[in-house]
């Protein structure tokens, strides 16, 4: 496994949670994005400009050689020389763009999953039934892998990304068909939903160890609540997310068969 | 004879268009995963720290 963790090039620090509490007296936390920006981008941006480089980067750094030390450890290395976005407004930049990206990709599956449903006569295309595609499609692709595989700061320890990215994949794919069972099936082949909704949080590739592995305890305290502030941010951002794709692709799937006259025999259905 | 006739050809050109229609649709799904995969999953680095952020707010696993 190659690490390309481009929170670890020599200048990147994550955690200012860590240098607030004079973890280190001259640690300058230059970046601290996917937990922090979010709530102070400017601030994070100034700090970005004015350092270069920081010795918390290998004091957090036991806990990413720890990170790969039940991985493929042989073949790890560092991409220093990788091309990243510089901090600020490039790597916004890139975020907003494959934030669209995602965008696309997750609505045009829930598109034709819906378009599907709506031909069988299972769906109305209705805002409030896109409402409920939009929780269930939450339950499925956001909450589901959740479960066994919080949302993660940078910096935390983890199982191999293989194992997680296979886990994430057939985590999602059985909650949407155990999801598809308990709200579409009839009499008690619902029950056969929540069996497949259970299954995968029997084998989760969990961690061995704590989740940071930063000797210092009010440096994992300060870290563990940025840890749950996290959690609760990307959770309420997925939701909004995936309410608005479902209320749009409801709204947009009908204007669209409507326009093509397929709507007709469809309303009649 | 001739309503069965046509019953048959519309018949015939409505699975036309949902064959066609079935293919429009695979197509979609196709792109949808091929998107996700590259913002999500693509173990490739530069893809990796220019979709970094997002892989994160999205529970993508990540490094």
């Amino acid at each position: 496994m190659r690490c390309q963790n481009s929170l670890w090039r020599e200048n990147h620090v994550p955690f200012p949670g860590v240098r607030r509490l004079s973890y280190r007296p001259r640690a300058r936390a230059d970046n601290d994005r996917a937990a922090v920006r979010w709530r102070n981008p400017h601030s994070a941006r100034r700090r970005a400009i004015r350092s270069r480089r920081s010795p918390l980067s290998s004091a957090v750094g036991s806990g990413h050689s720890h990170d790969h030390s039940h991985g493929e450890a042989g073949t790890h290395q560092h991409d220093a020389e990788a091309w990243a976005p510089a901090d600020g407004a490039e790597r916004l930049f890139y975020t907003a763009v494959s934030n669209v990206c995602a965008g696309i990709g997750f609505s045009a599956i829930l598109l034709v999953v819906m378009n599907q449903l709506r031909e069988r006569g299972r769906l109305q295309l209705s805002p409030g039934r896109g409402l409920a595609v939009g929780v269930a499609a939450y339950l499925a692709v956001f909450v589901a892998p959740s479960l066994g595989l919080p949302p993660e700061i940078p910096g935390a320890s983890a199982a191999a990304l293989e194992s997680r990215q296979l886990w994430w994949l057939a985590t999602v794919i059985l909650a949407c068909i155990g999801l598809a069972l308990l709200m579409l099936a009839k009499s008690w082949r619902r029950l056969l939903g929540l069996p497949l909704l259970l299954l995968p949080q029997a084998w989760v590739p969990t961690h061995q160890g704590p989740l940071f592995a930063n000797p210092d305890p009010q440096a994992v305290a300060a870290l563990t609540a940025l840890h749950r502030e996290f959690i609760l941010a990307s959770g309420l951002t997925n939701l909004v997310f995936w309410l608005l794709a479902g209320v749009l692709c409801a709204v947009v799937l009908k204007r669209s068969v409507t326009a093509t006259g397929e709507g007709t025999d469809v309303a009649a259905a | 004879m001739s309503a069965n006739l046509s019953s048959s050809s519309e018949r015939a050109a409505r699975s036309g268009s949902r064959a066609f229609s079935l293919l429009q649709q695979g197509a979609a799904v196709l792109f949808g995963v091929v998107v996700l995969y590259a913002v999500g999953f693509l173990p490739m680095s530069a893809a990796h720290n220019a979709a970094h952020d997002t892989r994160h707010a999205f529970v993508f696993p990540c490094h």
